[in-house]
């Protein structure tokens, strides 16, 4: 306590400077006072004062050294004198430094993930009381499906008593007619008019939406037929802000105006939205995070309608309401639903809550947990590490401590001298590990799958860089306490006796011995992990996608809807003419969707069985292609033909299939000629002829075959479906960017032309989690294999000090300096083989982890084994190197003479 | 033995006079000792106003400015019940050195 308070007088030293100050002057004058009234005059009264005071400048500074006697000024004392060890040694407090960096980087870097993944509330109003509806189809074994429109009501008017409310939202992407004569395609959200007052969206300017906007066709089956009122008017919009100040400026004037150049049909702008509101979903919800304008839907109420699951829900539960009430309540509503409308009762629909936080970071969860768990083991063991090297440092360091101590050095002058190293050591490595932090957090943000919203958001901020300083601290006291004990209790005359032996490096050999089999256990798992990754990467670069990626440009050309299906067929001929006709340019397609760049959706289909058995249907995706799709993309007809022109007409019903689809319909003939059921363009399903048979294409994902495909034409579905083209190109695919912008400019003014990428970046991003996962892991294993060369040189290093004697001994009775040499390797060899076994049996247990993200590669691979096992013994050899360097140098003479 | 020495002697004429007089300035604590030892002892103010700082500082004093009746500015000190106990102590072990050196003066 008066530490504390001689600290604060040392930080206000000025102020006590005057108060001490104006005591004694207050002393001096009252002495003045008094001799004067003694009958001394003014000049001589004062001088007897000062004469009997004495010097008050000499007294100020007695009083101000009582602070300094103890305390902080000693403690600088003892920082400059680690500092000037240090210096002598620059080797020893880098390596130190270094380790800690390491530590603590990986900790901060991962925590700091941690923070805006798992801790950190998300950015709506009271957050916690928000949860997320989704529809469970448990018959069909599918779950978190969106809302339809009716059920969204039905739910909304069900649970009202639980709920302040629900919100509906859909994002898309809409094409904008701006008065210029420019078109530009927006991301669009449609949200139920509560949305920013259920969440918590803040309007800056204008206004948030109200009923009025889009009015709800009521909750009772009598309006069922759509009232016509105000369904003229397009709804009202709000701007984002980010969208506001690209498009317009910052503008306030567009409150009011209409969105586009339509002036009866477009929405009117009513507000714009505070910065940085953003929509967060997890990716496989498929919601766009950043919508640029926001428009009041109109929910329907057409039992029709309950087939299109479309709106994602977020309802905000009362205060007082518990999530397991709410879904007690939610579940009343969904049996309701199941005895009402058949779709409901024959998919045993329910209705599922969850937290909103939990909802968005479930499939994250475990992995970010992992890390966090790999991190905190790094930087135990670094500290580990640090430890077994300050007690060897202090090992050296005994006699000159032991002198100190019979000199009058105390006990605690010792401890604090030993913390005071170990502070500036942490304080250093902290601060170096912050800056790698804050690198690997600008990667991880930069390269960060793109599609994990809250990923996007890490960065370090002041509860991180708060974290840091306390692991800081905490690794400080974690390795300075052990050998600060072990130096205070010196047993002097042993040390000073002894001579050369070592006392302090005498204990705990069995647990520095046990740390450096660990830390290599742990470094082998992890690089186990890291090489199974590398496989698989490189796997991944050679997997066969069904296609060839290089040289080919994609893009989505949006024109202005034609209405009849000639016109469309028009267009899209115009476009793949104009197309054609860029030099250089060797082949043109579209398709919708497209490989790598599109969600897949599945179609039911069937053989001659599945007409008398229903459940005989079987999923394949499909996708609508123009004739030369696959010579475009170099996709390997295996039999028969591909589409020509003629056969790109709705009543042509004609389709080519994969490989997989030919060999699961067909196992034992050919499919050429064969006939199958397809259910896409009408309820019921209808007969399509198979032509021919292509190689399977990858279509979401690089890592697995997915499903098998079927091939439609773009005339079969009505043409001017398949709106993502490629062109494949003689050279560089992106300097034909703006040629493409050119041609498609001058063909149609009114055309927009987005989403402009080579087809190898569409793969580079497929590959991106799997880069990533190998990145995380190589980064991790490689410092822990840094960490484990670092231990075993420490307590090799240890071994050869105490062992110096014995050494002598043996060189005098005729050891060679190569038999030396050997032993002191041979005892790393030891440590290293005792880890590697270890280790071999910690990575076959964490093996399955890892499973999800390899591709074609075992998890027992033998090769990667080896391979690191050989790649083990080279590091803890070289480790061993100088530790066994010194011991072959050893003199015999003065060994055996130091005894 | 107790453990006592010129610091100390100081320390108890400071907290024995506060005991006394309840509350005083620096220059009075002076003018106290003087007077109350018949001017046998005389604290130097050399040593008194580090005395004092230190015993602030360890919580056995309270210091507060006040005015004297002359109307000046000055630094009252007084006890704290910490102070209270160690003048106790100090007292004890200024009691037992008396002792042991009479006795060793007396001894012949």
């Amino acid at each position: 306590m008066s530490f504390l308070r001689r600290m604060v007088n040392l930080a206000s030293r000025l102020q006590l400077d005057r108060e001490i100050r104006d005591e004694l002057r207050s002393h001096i004058e009252m002495r003045t006072d008094d001799n004067i009234a003694a009958g001394m005059s003014p000049e001589v009264a004062r001088r007897d004062a000062l004469l009997r005071f004495g010097n008050p400048t000499a007294i100020r500074e007695r009083i101000v050294a009582v602070d300094a006697g103890l305390g902080v000024e000693m403690f600088l004392r003892d920082l400059r004198y680690a500092l000037r060890q240090f210096q002598k040694n620059p080797t020893f407090a880098l390596t130190v430094i270094g380790t800690i960096a390491l530590g603590i980087g990986a900790t901060v870097a991962v925590f700091s993930v941690v923070h805006s993944v798992l801790l950190r509330p998300l950015p709506y109003r009271q957050p916690d009381r928000l949860v997320v509806a989704t529809g469970e189809m448990r018959n069909r074994n599918t779950s978190d499906l969106p809302f339809s429109s009716p059920d969204f009501v039905d739910l909304e008017n069900g649970a009202k008593r639980m709920f302040d409310g629900f919100a509906g939202v859909r994002t898309g992407k809409m094409l904008l007619a701006h008065r210029d004569g420019t078109m530009e395609q927006v991301r669009t959200a449609s949200i139920t008019t509560n949305f920013f007052s259920v969440l918590g969206g803040k309007v800056l300017l204008g206004r948030d939406f109200n009923q009025a906007d889009a009015p709800s066709q009521g909750g009772t089956l009598d309006a069922a037929t759509p009232t016509q009122a105000g369904q003229n008017a397009a709804p009202p919009a709000i701007l984002s802000y980010e969208y506001w100040q690209r498009r317009y400026g910052g503008n306030p004037a567009v409150i009011g105006q209409r969105l586009s150049s339509d002036a009866n049909n477009g929405s009117e702008i009513v507000g714009v939205l505070a910065p940085g509101f953003e929509l967060l979903f997890p990716p496989k919800a498929d919601v766009e995070r950043l919508p640029d304008v926001w428009i009041a839907t109109r929910l329907t109420y057409n039992n029709a309608d309950r087939k299109t699951l479309i709106y994602r829900v977020i309802g905000r539960l009362k205060d007082s309401v518990s999530v397991a009430n709410a879904q007690s309540e939610v579940d009343g509503v969904a049996s309701q639903l199941r005895r009402d409308f058949s779709l409901w009762q024959t998919s045993d629909c329910h209705i599922q809550l969850h937290p909103m936080h939990q909802y968005l970071v479930a499939e994250l969860t475990p992995s970010v947990i992992a890390l966090m768990g790999a991190a905190a083991f790094l930087l135990l063991i670094a500290c580990a590490n640090v430890a077994n090297l300050l007690l060897v440092r202090m090992s050296l360091r005994e006699r000159e401590l032991a002198v100190r101590n019979a000199l009058g050095g105390g006990r605690w002058d010792l401890i604090r001298q030993v913390l005071a190293e170990a502070m500036l050591l942490a304080g250093a490595g902290t601060l170096f590990g912050l800056g790698i932090a804050w690198t690997a957090v600008h990667e991880l943000a930069n390269f960060a799958l793109p599609n994990q919203p809250l990923l996007a958001s890490v960065h370090l901020d002041a509860t991180v860089i708060t974290f840091a300083a306390l692991f800081g601290i905490g690794a400080a006291a974690l390795f300075g306490v052990g050998p600060a004990l072990h130096v205070s209790r010196p047993a002097l005359m042993t040390v000073l006796r002894s001579g050369g032996q070592n006392s302090l490096l005498a204990g705990g050999r069995l647990l520095r011995n046990g740390v450096v089999v660990a830390e290599i256990a742990l470094s082998f798992a992890l690089l186990v992990g890291a090489g199974l990754m590398l496989r698989s990467f490189l796997k991944l670069q050679n997997v066969d996608p069904g296609f060839d990626a290089r040289n080919l440009l994609t893009f989505q050309i949006i024109a202005p809807q034609a209405s009849s299906p000639e016109q469309r067929s028009a267009v899209t001929r115009e476009i793949h003419d104009s197309l054609t006709s860029i030099s250089g340019v060797t082949g043109v397609t579209a398709a919708s969707p497209f490989p790598l760049a599109d969600q897949f959706f599945p179609i039911r289909w069937g053989t001659e069985q599945a007409l008398g058995d229903s459940s005989k249907f079987q999923s394949a995706n499909y996708q609508v292609v123009l004739p030369g799709y696959f010579e475009t993309l170099k996709t390997p007809l295996l039999a028969g033909r591909s589409f020509t022109e003629a056969d790109s007409a709705p009543e042509r019903n004609l389709v080519i299939i994969d490989q997989l689809l030919a060999a699961k319909a067909f196992p034992h003939e050919s499919a050429i000629g064969k006939r199958i059921l397809i259910r896409l363009r009408t309820p019921e399903p209808e007969w399509v002829e198979v032509i021919g048979v292509v190689a399977h294409q990858r279509d979401t994902s690089l890592t697995e075959t997915g499903r098998e495909q079927i091939y439609l034409t773009d005339g079969f579905m009505g043409h001017g479906f398949a709106t993502r083209w490629a062109i494949r190109t003689s050279g560089d695919p992106s300097a034909y960017g703006p040629i493409v912008r050119s041609h498609i400019t001058q063909w149609n003014g009114q055309a927009v032309l987005t989403e402009v990428e080579p087809m190898d970046d569409l793969v580079a991003q497929a590959q991106a989690t799997t880069r990533l996962a190998f990145l995380l892991i190589g980064a991790f294993s490689v410092v822990a294999l840094l960490l484990a060369a670092l231990g075993v040189y420490g307590v090799l290093s240890t071994s050869v000090r105490q062992r110096t004697s014995e050494i002598g001994v043996r060189m005098a009775l005729g050891a060679t300096k190569a038999k030396v040499f050997s032993l002191i390797v041979g005892q790393g060899l030891r440590l290293g083989a005792a880890g590697i076994l270890i280790g071999c049996v910690v990575a076959l247990c964490l093996s399955r982890w890892i499973r999800s993200l390899l591709v074609d590669t075992k998890v027992v691979d033998p090769l990667t084994y080896v391979g690191i096992t050989g790649a083990f013994c080279l590091v803890v050899a070289l480790a061993s190197w100088l530790p066994a360097l010194r011991a072959a140098s050893v003199d015999p003479m003065r060994a055996l003479r130091s005894e | 033995m107790a453990k006592t020495d010129l610091q100390g002697t100081v320390d108890l004429l400071v907290l024995k006079t506060l005991a006394q007089t309840g509350e005083l300035h620096g220059y009075g604590i002076v003018l106290h000792i003087q007077t109350a030892s018949d001017e046998l002892l005389r604290v130097e103010e050399g040593s008194l106003y580090p005395a004092l700082h230190r015993m602030e500082q360890n919580g056995w004093i309270s210091a507060s400015w006040a005015l004297t009746e002359t109307n000046r500015r000055a630094k009252y000190y007084k006890l704290t019940a910490a102070g209270r106990k160690h003048l106790q102590e100090v007292e004890k072990n200024f009691e037992q050195l008396v002792k042991g050196v009479r006795a060793m003066l007396r001894y012949a």
